[in-house]
């Protein structure tokens, strides 16, 4: 029997593979293809005060090895997340973490209350998506506003708090370092990074909202630099993301310092990918004859 | 709906960048108007797969008709018989059936021709006849004319270059032919400036028309929202999920 039980602190998860924001619904949409519960936890698409339409078409660009989008958030805003999404997850014990965004302060703290009142064990908050106007990424980027946004949410919300850290940032461990001191439990990184395609017969972006976020295999180098950097800078821990399509690519950010990780433009290019990388990180395990994943994490020889 | 590695039984070069693959799907069948997520092969950092509608289910083969125009159909046309692809389908929602006994109504533009073979194939089979209003840009881009013309089908056909049919608009052929009471319900598949003009049509004949939309697609499982169709009350639909056929009167078609 392997083991691939991670903890995020105190969060517990059954192993160490979370769908990604934005990839994977409210955790319904694949139910066809395996049970969500399967997953050690599902961070839902990013959630608003009030639903948000998003933005116009085309929203998405495929792009070397990666793809860049801007869906403007598009959501059912938290009252109907609350009322309509999360008895689903409740029923199928599924870790949820509510990934929430707000146009101001205010509605941040307001979200994340509403969420302390029910049984979501982590928030994750989006300080970072770079596709809508006053979206969060002013707060991503500027490290005073990110601590500030992270110690009134950590005031409203009493269990996990993670934090989601925008790569568009000169220095993110510096900008980790200052989430930290204001109350997160743990980090998520990256976000995606702006990006833009040139129609060149129009000379019009390729996408409505003109740039939009790049992720995929094609960003992975950088997320991983990113998590190495940041691991040496902070205590808290970090959940890696960007471009993790097999179970290589899980142990990459691992070794690098993530105690679990964030599967998310994979699961567009295969429904299946989590319980493939799964069945892939089970296999390795055997192979290297580790008794538990987790004995790998922050392992980088330098 | 399943997601399952597909020989490749065949695969033919139609001439002037259209093909037909056939995939051994193992499928009965599938509703016209459905589609599938096709892996291309992933060379030149490709990533996603990629969305086709079905033109026909023969055996246990289903086939795809597609043109290159991108470096992902670039990357499938290289593709040779016995390989095997991963196909994700059937998909999305198809073609309605009309509650009339009598003949369906079809309007087709370009490679929008796909989902009406297998249109036809199930219509026949009920003792039924589909009209086909085939539109494209000349002669060279008309295909299946021989499929539609063993299954008995009406065809009409019009180019924008007149080497073959009416020259002009497939609605201009819609006016003549209906000119006085219009069908119960006009299917439609092709670009969208035609899918605007069959909307507006049926608007102004005061029937009903249902639209397959073409949108760029991330997933094809509902999770990504890249592939949005905006419906007039200006909410976002998906349209691999509610699509890609959509009742006409649902949609906002904007270019």
């Amino acid at each position: 029997m392997t083991n691939l039980a991670t903890s995020i602190g105190g969060l517990k998860l059954k192993n160490p593979l979370i769908a990604a924001s934005g990839t994977f619904g409210y955790g319904e949409d694949l139910e066809q293809f395996f049970p969500v519960e399967m997953l050690g936890a599902v961070s839902t698409k990013g959630l608003s005060l009030k639903p948000r339409e998003g933005n116009p078409m085309p929203r998405i660009v495929e792009t070397p090895s990666g793809m860049i989008n801007a869906i403007g958030l598009q959501n059912v805003g938290i009252e109907a997340f609350v009322r309509d999404k999360l008895p689903f997850l409740e029923k199928r014990g599924v870790v949820t973490i509510a990934n929430i965004f707000g146009n101001t302060l205010d509605e941040y703290v307001e979200i994340a209350g509403i969420l302390e009142k029910t049984s979501v064990p982590a928030v994750e908050l989006n300080i970072s998506c770079p596709n809508v106007k006053a979206g969060g990424m002013e707060f991503g980027n500027d490290p005073q506003m990110a601590a500030k946004v992270t110690e009134a949410v950590r005031r409203s919300f009493s269990r996990h708090l993670m934090v989601k850290l925008s790569p568009n940032v000169t220095s993110i461990s510096n900008i980790a370092k200052h989430v930290e001191v204001a109350g997160a439990d743990s980090l998520s990184m990256i976000n995606t990074i702006t990006a833009m395609v040139v129609n060149t017969k129009t000379r019009r972006p390729m996408i409505a909202n003109g740039v939009g976020g790049l992720s995929g295999p094609a960003i992975r180098p950088i997320a991983v630099r990113m998590v190495a950097e940041t691991f040496a800078a902070v205590k808290i821990p970090i959940v890696g993301i960007g471009g993790i399509v097999c179970a290589n690519d899980v142990l990459e950010f691992m070794i690098a310092g993530s105690c679990a990780v964030q599967v998310g433009t994979a699961n567009f290019m295969d429904p299946n990918a989590c319980p493939r990388i799964l069945q892939e990180l089970e296999a390795y395990l055997q192979s290297a004859s580790l008794a538990s994943l987790s004995e790998v994490i922050g392992t980088l020889r330098r | 709906m399943q997601d399952s590695l597909c020989e490749v039984a065949y695969h033919e070069d139609m001439g002037h960048s259209y093909y037909r693959i056939g995939l051994r799907t193992g499928w009965r069948g599938f509703v016209p108007g459905q589609f599938g997520m096709l892996e291309v092969p992933r060379a030149d950092g490709i990533l996603l797969r990629r969305p086709f509608s079905f033109a026909r289910q023969q055996g246990d083969v289903t086939e795809i008709f597609y043109k290159k125009v991108g470096k992902g159909t670039e990357a499938l046309s290289l593709v040779g018989v016995g390989r095997s692809l991963r196909l994700l389908g059937p998909l999305g929602q198809g073609f309605r059936e009309t509650s009339s006994a009598g003949e369906g109504v079809g309007v087709a533009g370009g490679y929008g021709i796909a989902p009406f073979v297998q249109m036809a194939k199930q219509l026949k089979a009920k003792g039924r006849r589909l009209q086909l209003f085939y539109g494209a840009r000349s002669k060279q881009d008309l295909f299946y004319i021989q499929e539609f013309k063993e299954l008995e089908v009406k065809l009409y056909i019009s180019t924008e270059d007149g080497s073959e049919g009416l020259r002009g608009r497939v609605t201009d052929l819609l006016d003549k032919t209906f000119a006085n009471s219009p069908p119960e319900r006009i299917w439609s598949c092709g670009p969208m400036g035609l899918l605007k003009a069959v909307q507006n049509w049926s608007q102004r004949k005061k029937t009903s028309c249902e639209l397959s939309v073409e949108e760029t697609m991330g997933c094809g499982t509902g999770v990504c929202l890249g592939c949005v169709v905006q419906d007039v009350q200006g909410h976002y639909r998906r349209a691999c999920i509610e699509g890609p056929v959509f009742p006409g009167e649902l949609l906002n078609l904007t270019d």
